[in-house]
C-alpha cells in the first residue's frame, strides 16, 4: 500500500460534530452544583479604587459570592514563555486597587443563575479616585520604550550603511503608513469553567496552548502542575488571542475557590474589546532607496506603536522587511509607548500583516516612481538568501509564485494608468504584493495507539482552532502505518496528553506533525511480526499498543522556538482586483488570486480554507476592520460586532487559491509547513495598492474606507 | 430585582389599555427592543407583546395601500404590490439589516428603531437621549457615523431607519390608536428633531400605538429608487442614502421626492431641493445643484465632514440612475 492521505482532500473529521452541533465547546459544559460569575469592569482609564459598596450586590437574590482585591486569594509570579507559559496581562486585577485600563476586571459576582449574577454586577457600585490618563498613540505620549526583542526576535536591527547609501539612492520613496487598532473577535468568545475540588482544579476553557494555561495557572495559583487540569477539545477560533492565558481564567479558578462551586464565567462580546487582547495601532515609516534601475540599496522600517502601561509586547511590523529582499543596507526600529489599554497580543500575523501592507505599499509606489511593473521589481530584489540572518532559505519558490499569480490573475493585461479602467461607472484597480511568513517548529510529542479493533488513535496535546488539526493528524499517521485515513482519529487539547506547544506562530503541523509521523512509524516496527492488528494490541496487556516520539529535551509545556540550520520561511504572491464606484467611491474587491509556497500541502482542502479565510481577513484589515476609541473618555466606543465591521459574504470575491506544493525536507520530516497566518499577510497591501491602480489615490491609512477616497 | 413582566395582547383594545401605565413598552419585532433591554438602556417595568395583534395585512384600496404594523420587514420587501407600486419601499428595506432581522422587525417598530450613536448604548458614558441632562459625548467624541442635519447642542445621534426614509419621500403616513382615540400623522410629523429635548424621539403621545403605515398612491412613486452608501456591502447602517421619487413630464422634472437617510437626525426630506428641480431638465449640473441646496445646512463635526460630500454624491447618483442620467 502507498502513501494515499497526505496530499489528497480529506473532510473535516470534527466537521460533522460542528454543524450538528454536537461538538462540546467549554461553553456548553455543566457541572452539578455549577455557579455563574460576572465580571465587574472598571469604568475610568487610571486611577484608584477608593472603594466598593456592595451591599446591595451582595444581598441580591443567589448571590453565593463576590471577589475584590479586598478578599482575593493573593497571586504568586505566573512565569513566562521560558518556564512554560506565558501570561498575557502584566498584572494581576483583583489584587491591588490599582486601575491601569477601562474595562479591568474590579470584582466577580458568583451566583446561582447567570442572570442573577448579571443583576448582581449591575448593583455593584466601585468608587475611583481617577488619575491622568493616556490612550491615543498619536498625542505625543509620554512613555515610549525601544524593545530589544519580541517574541523570541530582535526588534532593532542595522546591516550595512543605511544612511550612507539613501544618501546616494537614484530613487527614493518615503511614507508614513498607519494601520488601525483591532480586535481578534473570535466566533466563540473567551470562556472559563472552573472547578476546584480537594482533589485539584479542572479548567474547561478554549485555548491555543492548554500546557502554557496549566503552567501558568498552577504557578500563579501556588499549585503542582499535576494539580491542574486542563480540557481544551474545541477552539472556537483563537487568532492569537488565545494563546496566552488572561486574567479570567484565574478569576474564575478564584470564584470557584470562594464559592466552593464549579464556575461559569463567559466574556461578552464588549468585554472581548477591552480584556482578551488586540492589534495595537501602528504608525510605520518605511523608506527605500533604489538604483534607477529598481535595485534596492537601502531599506529602512521604523515602527512606532503601542502597549499597556506593564507589558512591552510589540507588534513588530519591521521583521518581514528585515528578510523579504536583498538589501545590503537596512534599518529596522520599533518603539512602543505605553498607553492606559488593555494588554495587545498576538493576532493572526502579528507583525507580518501590519508590516507588509506598509513595505509592500511601499514598493508599489517605488514601482511606479521607476515605471517598473511591480512584480519586476520584486524580482529584481528578489532574495536568493536571507538577507539578514545571511543564511539560505530551506526552500523558496517566490519567483514561480509571481509568475503563476500573474497567469491566473491576467496580470498583463491589467491598465497600469490609474482612473484608465472603467466599466459600468466604475474604476477598476489592479494591485498585488509579496505574502511572506516565518516557518515556526517547536519541541513537541505525540503518541499513536492501535487498539484491538483496529482503528488507532493519535494523541498529543495540540489543538485544532478550526484549522483541521484532527484531520491532518490523522492522515499522517495514517500514511505512516499504511491504513485508511478513517480508522484513525486524534485525542487532542487536553493536558494530560504528550505535551505540546501553543499552536500560534502557524507551528502546529511542522511540530507536532513530524512527531506524529515518527510514533507512528515506531508503531508500525513494533507491530510488524504480529498476525493482526488485535493480536498486536492484545500483547500488552492494555487493550492497545502504543509508540511515542518527541523533539530532543522536552520541557513539560514547550514554548521554545527552534532556530537552527536553514532560514525557514514560507511566501506567496497576492493579487487583488477592485471596483471603484465613481460616484460614492464604495470599494469592492471584485476578484483575488493567491499563490502560495508553504512546503508539502497535507490537505488541499483545509488548507485552501486557511489561506481564503486569511485573505478574508486581510480584506476586513484593508477596508473595515477599526475598534473606533473615544480618547476624551480613555476607552473603545466599538464593543460589538454590528458596529466593528468584519467582511460579510456580500465583501466577498471568488478566491482562487493555488499552492507550489514542494516538500521542504530540510525543515522537517514530512516538509511541512504552518499556513495558519500566511494567508493574511501581503493582502493588505494588494488591496490598497488596487484601489490606488483604480483611483489614483494612495491611501497610507487603515481601513482604507470610502471617505478617505471622495477627494 | 429588576423585575420585568411580559403581558402579551390578544386585541388592540387591550394592548392600548395595557399600554398606557407608566414603565411600559410595546414589544413587536423585538429586534431594538429587548437588544436595548439586554443592554440597559431600556429599563421598563412591562412589556406589552403586540406580535399577535391583527395587524398583518398588505391592503391595496383605491388610494391608499396600508401596511400593517406588525406586517414583517422582510413581507413588506417582498410584496408583489409594494415592489411594483414602491420600489423604493422595497429596496430601502432590503438595504437594511440581515434577512433574519427583516424576518423579524415590524413595520412600526422599524420606524421607532433607537440609534446607534454608541454613547446611546454605553452606560459609562453622557448621552443627553438615554439619560436627560448628562451632556452629550458625541459631539466632541467619536462622530463618524452621527448626523450633519437636524442637530442640536444636545444631541447628534443619527436615525437608523432605511425604511422611514423611502416613507418620507413617499409622504406616507401613520395612524395611530392611543388611549384617546385613533388619529393619523403624516410621517415627516412622526419623529422630532433632538432640540433641547433629544430624549422625546417622537411625535406619539404616551400609550399610542402605530397601527398601520399608509401609502399615497400617486404616479411618481413607480419611478422610485433607494441608493445607500455604507462601509461594507451589507448588514450595515447607512453612511449616506438618498430615496428619491419623480414624475416626469415631456422630459422635465414634475414633482420629485428627496430624502435623505444616514446624515439627519430623522428621516430627513430635502424639501428645497425637490423644489430647485421642479420644471428642468434631468442633467448632472441641476441634479448637483439640488444636491447643494439639500446639504446647504449641514454642520459638520470631526469625524463626519466626509458626510457632506458623501451626501451629495449620494443624491446625484440616484437622481441621475432614476432619470437615465449618464
Amino acid at each position: 500500500m502507498t502513501n494515499h492521505a497526505l496530499g489528497t482532500e480529506v473532510k473535516r473529521k470534527d466537521g460533522a460534530l460542528k454543524v450538528t452541533g454536537k461538538a462540546m465547546y467549554s461553553a456548553d459544559v455543566r457541572l452539578p452544583r455549577m455557579a455563574y460569575a460576572t465580571l465587574v469592569l472598571s469604568s475610568v482609564p487610571a486611577g484608584k479604587i477608593r472603594g466598593f459598596d456592595s451591599a446591595a450586590a451582595m444581598a441580591a437574590p443567589g448571590v453565593i459570592a463576590i471577589v475584590t482585591h479586598q478578599n482575593a486569594l493573593r497571586l504568586k509570579d505566573p512565569g513566562s514563555m521560558a518556564t512554560g507559559g506565558e501570561y498575557a496581562e502584566k498584572f494581576f486585577p483583583l489584587q491591588d486597587p490599582d486601575i491601569h485600563f477601562w474595562g479591568q476586571y474590579v470584582a466577580v459576582v458568583v451566583a446561582d443563575t447567570q442572570e442573577r449574577a448579571d443583576e448582581a454586577a449591575a448593583l455593584f457600585r466601585t468608587d475611583y479616585e481617577r488619575e491622568k490618563f493616556e490612550v491615543d498613540l498619536e498625542d505625543n505620549p509620554t512613555h515610549v520604550f525601544e524593545p530589544k526583542q519580541g517574541l523570541g526576535q530582535k526588534l532593532q536591527m542595522e546591516r550595512g550603511d543605511f544612511a550612507g547609501a539613501i544618501a546616494k539612492s537614484e530613487a527614493v520613496v518615503s511614507q508614513t503608513y498607519r494601520t488601525s487598532y483591532v480586535n481578534h473577535n473570535a466566533m466563540e468568545p473567551h470562556v472559563t469553567v472552573a472547578d476546584w475540588t480537594s482533589q485539584g482544579l479542572t479548567i474547561y476553557e478554549p485555548t491555543q496552548w492548554v500546557m502554557g494555561l496549566r503552567s501558568v495557572v498552577s504557578k500563579a495559583l501556588d499549585m503542582k502542575a499535576e494539580e491542574v487540569h486542563i480540557i481544551s477539545p474545541f477552539v472556537g477560533g483563537g487568532f492569537g488571542s488565545k494563546g496566552f492565558a488572561w486574567p479570567h481564567t484565574l478569576a474564575a479558578a478564584m470564584a470557584s475557590r470562594a464559592s466552593g462551586r464549579p464556575v461559569k464565567l463567559v466574556l461578552t462580546r464588549a468585554q472581548m474589546f477591552t480584556s482578551v487582547g488586540h492589534r495595537a495601532p501602528t504608525r510605520q515609516e518605511v523608506q527605500l532607496g533604489a538604483t534607477k534601475d529598481g535595485i534596492l540599496t537601502a531599506i529602512r522600517h521604523d515602527t512606532f506603536t503601542q502597549s499597556s502601561i506593564k507589558s512591552e509586547y510589540t507588534e513588530s511590523c519591521g521583521l518581514a522587511t528585515s528578510m523579504l529582499y536583498r538589501c545590503a543596507n537596512a534599518a529596522i526600529t520599533h518603539r512602543v509607548a505605553h498607553l492606559n489599554t488593555g494588554t495587545p497580543c498576538p493576532m493572526r500575523a502579528p507583525g507580518e500583516a501590519p508590516g507588509t501592507f506598509a513595505l509592500e505599499s511601499a514598493m508599489d509606489e517605488l514601482a511606479e516612481k521607476l515605471g517598473l511593473d511591480p512584480i519586476d521589481l520584486r524580482i529584481r530584489n528578489h532574495a536568493e538568501e536571507d538577507p539578514e540572518k545571511k543564511r539560505p532559505w530551506s526552500s523558496k519558490h517566490l519567483i514561480e509564485c509571481y509568475n503563476r499569480g500573474a497567469e491566473l490573475f491576467g496580470w498583463k493585461e491589467r491598465s497600469k494608468e490609474p482612473r484608465s479602467n472603467v466599466q459600468g461607472g466604475e474604476w477598476v484597480g489592479h494591485g498585488m504584493a509579496t505574502a511572506t511568513y516565518p516557518a515556526n517548529k517547536r519541541d513537541g510529542s505525540a503518541a499513536v495507539r492501535l487498539f484491538t479493533d483496529g482503528h488507532v488513535v493519535v494523541r498529543s496535546a495540540t489543538h485544532d482552532l478550526g484549522t483541521g488539526t484532527y484531520t491532518s493528524l490523522a492522515q499522517i499517521a495514517a500514511d505512516a502505518l499504511e491504513m485508511p485515513v478513517d480508522r484513525v482519529s486524534c485525542e487532542i487539547g487536553d493536558s494530560l496528553l504528550p505535551p505540546a506547544g501553543v499552536s500560534g506562530g502557524s507551528s502546529t503541523s511542522a511540530s507536532v506533525g513530524p512527531m506524529v509521523h515518527e510514533a507512528a512509524l515506531k508503531l508500525k516496527k513494533k507491530i510488524e511480526g504480529f498476525a493482526s492488528a488485535a493480536e498486536a494490541a492484545a500483547s500488552t496487556g492494555k487493550g492497545f499498543i502504543e509508540a511515542e516520539a518527541e523533539t530532543g529535551k522536552l520541557a513539560s509545556a514547550a514554548a521554545t522556538l527552534l532556530k537552527k540550520g536553514p532560514s525557514t520561511h514560507s511566501f506567496g504572491a497576492q493579487f487583488a482586483e477592485v471596483r471603484v464606484n465613481i460616484r460614492t467611491r464604495q470599494i469592492k474587491v471584485s476578484r483575488f488570486v493567491s499563490v502560495i509556497d508553504a512546503g508539502k500541502i497535507m490537505n488541499p482542502l483545509t488548507a485552501r480554507s486557511q489561506i481564503q479565510g486569511g485573505i478574508i481577513w486581510g480584506i476586513g484589515m484593508a477596508l473595515l476592520e477599526r475598534t473606533d476609541w473615544d480618547y476624551n473618555l480613555g476607552h473603545p466606543v466599538t464593543r460589538n460586532l454590528a458596529d466593528y465591521l468584519v467582511p460579510v459574504n456580500a465583501d466577498i470575491p471568488d478566491i482562487k487559491v493555488e499552492f507550489t506544493d514542494y516538500p521542504d525536507m530540510e525543515f522537517n520530516s514530512i516538509g511541512v509547513r504552518g499556513i495558519g497566518e500566511i494567508g493574511i499577510t501581503g493582502t493588505v497591501a494588494a488591496v490598497a495598492n488596487a484601489v490606488y491602480n483604480a483611483t489614483g489615490i494612495r491611501v497610507r491609512d487603515l481601513p482604507l474606507t470610502l471617505d478617505k477616497i471622495l477627494a | 430585582m429588576n423585575r420585568l413582566a411580559y403581558m402579551p395582547a390578544q386585541t388592540l383594545g387591550t394592548a392600548l389599555q395595557a399600554g398606557t401605565d407608566d414603565g411600559v413598552m410595546f414589544l413587536a419585532g423585538g429586534t431594538t427592543v429587548v437588544d436595548l433591554l439586554r443592554e440597559g438602556v431600556f429599563t421598563p417595568k412591562a412589556l406589552v407583546g403586540i406580535e399577535s395583534l391583527p395587524l398583518r395585512d398588505i391592503r391595496v384600496d383605491g388610494e391608499w395601500t396600508t401596511i400593517g404594523a406588525m406586517v414583517s420587514n422582510s413581507d413588506v420587501a417582498w410584496n408583489p404590490a409594494i415592489k411594483a407600486m414602491f420600489p423604493v419601499v422595497s429596496q430601502a428595506i432590503l438595504a437594511g439589516a440581515s434577512g433574519q432581522i427583516r424576518n423579524m422587525a415590524s413595520t412600526g417598530g422599524n420606524l421607532l428603531q433607537r440609534t446607534r450613536c454608541p454613547y446611546y448604548r454605553d452606560l459609562t458614558s453622557s448621552c443627553n437621549k438615554r439619560s436627560p441632562g448628562t451632556g452629550c459625548a458625541a459631539i466632541e467624541g467619536f462622530n463618524r457615523g452621527n448626523a450633519i442635519l437636524g442637530t442640536s447642542e444636545k444631541c447628534i445621534a443619527t436615525h437608523a431607519s432605511d425604511f422611514a426614509v423611502s416613507l418620507v419621500a413617499l409622504d406616507a403616513r401613520v395612524a395611530v390608536s392611543g388611549p384617546g382615540g385613533d388619529r393619523d400623522l403624516a410621517i415627516t410629523d412622526l419623529h422630532r428633531m433632538p432640540g433641547d429635548t433629544p430624549e422625546r424621539e417622537s411625535n406619539l403621545k404616551p400609550g399610542e400605538l402605530i397601527v398601520a403605515v399608509k401609502l399615497p398612491h400617486a404616479a411618481l412613486t413607480r419611478r422610485s429608487l433607494y441608493l445607500k452608501v455604507r462601509d461594507r456591502h451589507s448588514y450595515e447602517f447607512a453612511l449616506a442614502s438618498a430615496a428619491v421619487a419623480a414624475e416626469m413630464r415631456d422630459g422635465v422634472y414634475g414633482e420629485v421626492r428627496i430624502a435623505l437617510g444616514g446624515v439627519g437626525t430623522v428621516p430627513w426630506r430635502a424639501r428645497s431641493a425637490e423644489g430647485l428641480l421642479k420644471g428642468k431638465a434631468p442633467g448632472e449640473l441641476v441634479h448637483q445643484a439640488a444636491a447643494d441646496e439639500a446639504l446647504r445646512d449641514a454642520k459638520p463635526r470631526r469625524h463626519n465632514a466626509f458626510k457632506v460630500p458623501l451626501a451629495k454624491s449620494t443624491i446625484v447618483a440616484a437622481l441621475n440612475q432614476l432619470a437615465g442620467v449618464t
